[in-house]
């Protein structure tokens, strides 16, 4: 049985037409997953939906084989699934610490909180350095790690990326794609959208091609990566002759 | 000299005053971007409550806060629930709220008028016209209460959004609406919450003037252009630019009213918020608003 279904899912914003058509994936637990595709193919939508930010018009996401009934994005992350928005969304006027207890808005128990914060900083070092900044004093890419920091406070069983190296200097994208390997290898689900999709196939278990709202491609990401018509139409490298022989 | 820092103390006792009738505002504005133009009559409807508590009751109008606080809170929610919750989600939601909020003001302005009629209003505790001396300089014992009162507060406004859980969620909404939800924030019971709470301040802001500046049903309007003006001076949204638009606010007109005549008073508001929407459109400490 899969973790988390998205079954035939339409869904767009206000009255605008359709961005996703019908789609469904199936994710299981554990493996980690990378959506490819060009702007505008639905893949931040996809995301949007299953977090509850957005509301589907028809189809449904299920968890656990459990639909989700228009949730709110809280009542999501109390199912353990997070979202990391591309944009980082991080508060920018409360320290570091403060991002991070926040992070954990749905825990109570204070020595938890504790306990987390203190693996945050284990992953993330230079967060610990800057504990008491503001997070809008931080550069992207340390951004970039407090949201990851701040998403996993909730001790997620699935997260949901938007863009992680989106704008980050290759070397600190380097550093996100580790973490992310990281966290996969400790059992966290990972379901990601990447725009450097090469980058993010050679990370992920599966790869879904996603085009104009539809899924084109799903398959094992090796695969996908080696598909000579996929690599040629979504991954901006032409099959070499030598390639194709 | 020494009738210069007078002036100044005069100014900052009502420029603390006038801190807390904009916390309120500047609240609203900061969590649920509602434009409430009902706030003053909030506070003249607080005022009222609290001017007949004293009047057949004997409530002295400080402590009467303890009771006008929470219904003021109970009645904020409500009003929220009522009005606004429908209207979130809606892409014109910021204007609505400005017409929305008009027309509870009128309302509730129509219904003072009919039922206490346009006439002054100001309660008289004793401690209204007494007043002490430390050194040279003039301290009004009424002001200097509500002064006091008015930080303490404020300072409990400030403690609960820094150390709350629900403070947390709060200051999380008010900089980050979508990125709260996703941290586990039910913005729409903050909202509410922060609704109350801004309606609370209003209560305790209308105890205040209850005995302070007499008041009648229209007066809502003038006080709502003046809480607008610090508002905007600070930055809407931020209440540490609230505080401190009141307080520069606060000293200017006083300074204003000694040097050139008591009519000039409201033209340091009014003057404050040409120059700033000149100089800097979002306010000391607002953030940047997108195009």
């Amino acid at each position: 049985m899969a973790l988390l279904e998205v079954r035939n899912l339409d869904a767009g914003y206000g009255k605008g037409p359709d961005i996703l058509k019908g789609i469904s994936l199936e994710v299981e637990a554990g493996k980690s997953y990378c959506i490819i595709g060009p702007n505008g193919a639905g893949k931040s939508t996809l995301l949007k939906v299953i977090s509850g930010l957005l509301h589907p018009r028809s189809g449904e996401v299920a968890f656990r084989d459990v639909p989700f009934d228009r949730p709110r994005p809280d009542q999501v992350l109390a199912e353990g699934i997070c979202f990391v928005p591309q944009d980082q969304a991080v508060f920018a006027e409360m320290s570091v610490k403060e991002n991070l207890t926040i992070g954990a808005y749905l825990e109570r128990n204070r020595s938890v909180i504790k306990g987390r914060m203190e693996r945050v900083f284990e992953l993330f070092p230079i967060l610990a350095e800057r504990a008491s900044l503001d997070a809008g004093k931080l550069s992207g890419g340390q951004q970039q790690m407090l949201a990851l920091g701040r998403a996993l406070m909730i001790d997620p069983e699935v997260m949901l990326l938007d863009e992680p190296s989106l704008g980050l200097a290759p070397q600190i994208a380097d550093q996100i794609f580790s973490t992310i390997q990281e966290l996969e290898e400790q059992g966290i689900t990972i379901v990601m959208v990447e725009q450097n999709a090469v980058r993010g196939l050679e990370l992920a278990d599966w790869g879904v091609v996603l085009d104009l709202g539809i899924v084109r491609f799903e398959g094992p990401a090796d695969t996908i990566l080696e598909d000579p018509r996929i690599r040629e139409l979504y991954l901006g490298k032409a099959v070499t002759t030598e390639e194709a022989t | 000299m020494t009738e210069i820092v007078q002036v100044v103390i005069f100014g900052f006792l009502l420029g603390g005053v006038y801190a807390l009738f904009a916390s309120g505002l500047t609240l609203a504005f900061g969590v649920m971007r509602i434009v409430n133009l009902a706030h003053a009559v909030f506070i003249v409807a607080a005022a009222y409550a609290v001017f007949f508590a004293f009047e057949n009751f004997g409530i002295d109008p400080l402590v009467s806060i303890v009771f006008i606080m929470p219904v003021a809170f109970v009645l904020g929610v409500g009003i929220y629930v009522l009005f606004f919750g429908r209207i979130e989600g809606s892409p014109r939601y910021v204007e609505m709220t400005v017409l929305l909020t008009f027309g509870i003001a009128i309302m509730i302005e129509g219904l003072l008028g009919w039922r206490f009629t346009g006439i002054f209003r100001q309660a008289k505790p004793a401690y209204l016209t007494d007043a002490f001396f430390v050194g040279d300089f003039l301290f009004p014992t009424g002001q200097v209460y509500a002064a006091l009162l008015s930080f303490v507060l404020l300072i409990g406004l400030w403690a609960f959004l820094r150390y709350t859980r629900t403070g947390y969620g709060i200051r999380a909404t008010m900089q980050n609406r979508s990125a709260a939800q996703l941290v586990g924030v039910n913005v729409r019971r903050v909202s509410a919450i922060s609704f109350g709470i801004s309606a609370a301040l209003a209560g305790a802001s209308g105890a205040m003037m209850s005995y302070l500046f007499p008041f009648f049903p229209f007066r809502h309007w003038q006080w709502i252009a003046l809480l607008l003006a610090l508002v905007v001076l600070g930055g809407m949204g931020s209440l540490k630019g609230a505080v401190i638009g009141a307080l520069v606010l606060g000293v200017a007109s006083s300074l204003v009213v000694d040097q050139i005549g008591a009519a000039w008073g409201p033209m340091a508001f009014y003057g404050a918020l040409f120059a700033i929407l000149l100089v800097r459109p979002r306010g000391l400490f607002g953030k940047e608003v997108a195009a």
